[in-house]
């Protein structure tokens, strides 16, 4: 009786969390996918990439120390969550 | 794919020394998490493929360890959490990983550096040939070490 309750729980709590797991998964591809447009297309929305790249290449420079820092953290967090 | 960004984003140099204290300190982090904290959920979820991990290093110890951090097979988060189930050492298991996954960063990095620099153009064609040339060059390498520590293991065992 337990164990098929049990069952009941898992494949409830399972096929809630796969939509999320993959809602969340997308989210963070597109967020990775926007950054690398913006940073690398040449011909679309010409200026708004080269400010992006001149905003960021200037944080890069003024923050030696947080810019690592921040890089490392979306680095492990992605790894271990 | 953020070991590419960081490539681009740091250089070769500081990418590498970057994203190599970065992967470590994450291997590390779900290593932990892993023996100490959810070791049984972890196991539940992992019981057939966990169980040829922990045979491979009751056999063949840290060197299977090189061999999966070298063959990047399983997924690298999972393998993390996979090993913190076996009974590596923690110290043997940050060390092997780290000298294991270096060629790889580092190949990856470089190649992250070379594709941001292909992409801006900075630099002239033969600045091309050489940061292209370079990055396939050390994929080649890193492709080839696998091979290498696996007839070093078939020689062992052979003997």
């Amino acid at each position: 009786m337990s164990d098929s309750s049990n069952q009941d729980n898992t494949s409830v709590g399972a096929s809630h969390s796969r939509p999320v797991r993959y809602g969340k998964r997308l989210v963070g591809m597109l967020a990775v996918g926007l950054a690398i447009w913006l940073l690398l297309a040449h011909d679309l929305l010409n200026p708004i990439c080269e400010w992006f790249r001149s905003d960021f290449e200037l944080w890069l420079n003024n923050h030696s120390v947080l810019a690592p820092l921040v890089y490392i953290l979306v680095y492990i967090l992605s790894v271990v969550v | 794919m953020l070991t590419l960004i960081g490539g681009g984003i740091f250089g070769p140099l500081w990418g590498s020394i970057y994203v190599s204290m970065a992967s470590i300190v994450a291997a590390g982090l779900a290593f932990l998490i892993a023996r100490y904290l959810a070791a049984e959920w972890i196991e539940r979820k992992t019981s057939g493929k966990l169980k040829k991990l922990k045979c491979g290093i009751e056999a063949e110890g840290w060197l299977f360890l090189a061999f999966a951090r070298l063959v990047p097979i399983l997924p690298y988060s999972f393998l993390n959490y996979m090993f913190g189930l076996t009974r590596i050492n923690f110290r043997v298991y940050i060390l092997v990983s780290w000298a294991c996954m270096l060629p790889l960063t580092v190949t990856y990095v470089w190649a992250g550096y070379a594709g941001k620099k292909l992409v801006f153009g900075e630099g002239g064609r033969g600045y091309y040939l050489t940061y292209l040339g370079t990055a396939v060059g050390r994929i080649f390498l890193a492709s080839m070490l696998p091979k290498m520590i696996r007839k070093f293991r078939q020689n062992r065992s052979k003997k």
